[in-house]
């Protein structure tokens, strides 16, 4: 045998020689591998999301929001309240955890400055449902309902430090010409699914001090979790029914994680078989072509390869040199399908609104797929290749 | 002393079609080293198939090849491939070359097969080339070649390894009389200098005056030159 870096000399300048006919076939499995690196990709992203909310909080997880509810002539705009939420459990026995949400985009004074962040009214039940923990100080608790206390996200501890060291525990921010004072500094959070908004950056308060100190405060959202044998479909039904007939005109909507997840798995599922089905024709398509191309090639250099055939080169050399060059265009497209699969996918996933992120084993695999592509694709054009006569294939020139 | 070649009662049938076609039909030669064979004979009569046959590039239907006393018959293909890299040197009918190639990498690729590093063989492949009066043409490519420079690469290219044997079919069909003369007259002193067996097809009256011995093919049978062919 003769080193595989001669076989793969020989095989580049041979694919050069015939650019124009390999790009078409290039180009479609660029396709093909660019659609199977995005469904993959997707599918990895839509698992990982779903076990991220099974392994923090299950899926028995719901949230309702209050939607624009029509205002009863000349009176108030109805509202849930706290009082309300803390009657949920009783209507609802299936809700075990009930976390109310107030959220105020809040201007916090600190030594002299001043910083924008969104000041958040919670339970202790929100604490636990989000499974939050103290990097400093302590968390808030529902014994804190009539203090003035407050809980600093990672985030904005940080930029309430300004860059300096010192402890924040026990120092007082204001709110509105309130002080409150710093108990605690949250380890770096990750909210469930369902809520909306990065809790390292917000600062926390007891939901009956926000009340109390910020005007017009009200819920707007309630997180609940139900008992894992509910119905959860149910339980959101029946919270709305409860919530809507307790106060008059007042709207809200609930969704359950479960839901959400439902129809993550419903859009993936879509996309993985328009995906499929482009990839999957786009491959064949692409490899046919590659194959196509190869065949050609073998008969046109039928003369060369009965002359290597004769200068010494063994069959096993003729057919390296075949599948080399298959493998070579196929790793040129897996090269260009990669990129264009992870820009589908981002795509995708922004339009989806699911986070994106890219296992670094996909891009290997589509070019491992491409290699797979150029094995079967090259396989026979280099079978017959190698099995050329030479005698016969030099003389094909004359 | 053991001949190079010996080849006992060779046959060798095409077919096509319905149509079967003895292109040799019970050769028989013997050759002893640095003997120098020329042979001729009509168009169609076997000659090239009886070169590719003593090339190892095709298989007889019947009879033995020895090849140093060696039976080729029982080898497979990929022994049958290093014999005729290592032993076999080539000049064939046309000058096929490898177009993405230049001229001393063209007459490289057998020590290349060989397993020898490209530089060293490309060395080696210029000093042949060198002493065809090449030199100058070492880094050109095929399509930048006469035919007769490239007739005279192609046996650069079938001397580089100095082969046991060499095979040539018509090697001086596109060369002037002086080029050619002076060329046959490199492999000759090729095959004195290393004892190597020349088996020359060639319709040249100067070439066949210069073989050891001459043979006529004829209807796939081959004569002694001179000898009667029976009716
Ligand atoms: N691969 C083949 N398939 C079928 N027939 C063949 C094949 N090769 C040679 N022949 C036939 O065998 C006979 C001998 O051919 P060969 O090429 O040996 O002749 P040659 O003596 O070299 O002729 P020339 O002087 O024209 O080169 C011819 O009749 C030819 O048609
Ligand atoms: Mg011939």
């Amino acid at each position: 045998m003769i080193p595989h870096a001669t076989n793969l000399r020989i095989a580049v300048h041979s694919l050069a020689d015939a650019w124009r006919r390999n790009l078409l076939a290039l180009a479609g499995l660029a396709v093909g591998i660019g659609a199977v690196v995005a469904m993959l990709a997707l599918t990895l992203i839509v698992r990982r999301e779903s076990l991220e909310q099974f392994d923090r909080t299950g899926t028995d997880v719901i949230v309702i929001r209050k939607t624009s509810g029509a205002t009863p002539a000349g009176r108030r705009a109805p509202a849930i309240d706290l009082d309300l939420v803390r009657r949920l459990p009783e209507a609802v026995p299936a809700l075990r955890r009930v976390a109310p949400l107030m959220e105020r985009r809040s201007a916090i004074g600190f030594t002299g400055r001043t910083v924008q962040a969104p000041l958040l009214g919670v339970t202790e039940a929100f604490v636990d449902l989000n499974g939050l923990t103290a990097a400093e100080g302590r968390l808030l608790t529902d014994l804190d309902r009539t203090e003035s206390f407050v809980v600093v996200g990672r985030d904005q501890a940080r930029s309430l430090r300004g860059g300096g060291e010192g402890p924040l525990v026990g120092r007082q921010v204001s709110v509105d010409g309130r002080l409150l004072t710093i108990i605690g500094v949250l380890a770096p959070a990750q909210a469930i699914k369902l809520h909306q908004g990065d809790l390292n950056q917000a600062v926390l308060m007891h939901a009956e001090s926000f009340a109390r100190i910020v005007e017009g405060a009200e819920i707007g959202v309630v997180y609940a979790q139900h008992a894992a044998a509910a119905e959860t479909a149910q339980v959101v039904d029946d919270a709305v029914a409860f919530l809507q007939a307790a106060a008059e005109g007042l709207a809200v909507q609930g969704v359950s994680a479960a839901a959400l997840l439902e129809e993550m798995h419903r859009q993936l599922k879509l996309f993985a078989l328009l995906l499929g089905a482009t990839g999957s024709i786009a491959l064949v398509l692409g490899g046919t072509g590659i194959m196509n191309s190869l065949m050609l090639a073998v008969a046109q250099r039928r003369v060369e390869i009965g002359l290597r055939r004769a200068l010494g080169a063994l069959r096993g050399d003729i057919q390296a040199q075949f599948l080399f060059e298959a493998i070579l265009l196929c790793g040129a497209g897996g090269a260009l399908g990669v990129p264009l699969g992870v820009a589908a996918t981002k795509a995708i996933a922004a339009y989806a609104q699911w986070d994106y992120a890219l296992p670094g084993a996909i891009p290997v695999l589509g070019l491992g797929l491409a290699a797979a592509v150029g094995v079967l694709a090259g396989f026979f054009p280099a079978y017959q290749a190698a099995r050329l006569e030479p005698a016969a294939a030099i003389k094909s020139v004359a | 002393m053991t001949p190079v070649i010996e080849i006992e009662a060779l046959e060798r049938t095409f077919h096509v079609g319905p149509v079967a076609i003895a292109a040799l039909r019970g050769v028989s030669l013997r050759i002893f080293p640095g003997e120098t064979v020329a042979i001729d004979g009509p168009s169609g009569s076997g000659k090239s198939t009886l070169l590719n046959l003593l090339g190892l590039l095709d298989r007889p239907d019947a009879g033995t090849y020895r090849l140093d006393g060696r039976d080729l018959g029982v080898l497979d293909d990929d022994e049958r491939t290093v014999l005729r890299n290592q032993k076999i040197g080539f000049v064939f009918q046309s000058s096929p070359m490898l177009p993405r190639l230049t001229a001393e990498e063209n007459a490289a690729v057998p020590l290349v097969y060989r397993g020898q590093r490209p530089y060293a063989a490309r060395r080696a492949a210029r000093a042949v080339l060198a002493r065809l009066g090449l030199e100058a043409f070492a880094k050109h490519r095929p399509g930048q070649l006469s035919g007769g420079q490239l007739q005279r690469v192609a046996i650069a290219r079938a001397l580089v390894g100095s082969p046991r044997l060499i095979l040539a079919d018509e090697p001086t069909a596109s060369l002037d009389p002086r080029t050619g003369a002076e060329t046959m007259r490199h492999v000759r002193d090729h095959c004195r200098d290393t004892g190597a067996v020349l088996v020359l097809i060639s319709h040249n009256p100067a070439d066949l005056a210069a073989g050891d011995r001459r043979h006529v093919l004829e209807a796939g049978r081959l004569h002694a030159a001179g000898a009667t062919v029976p009716a």
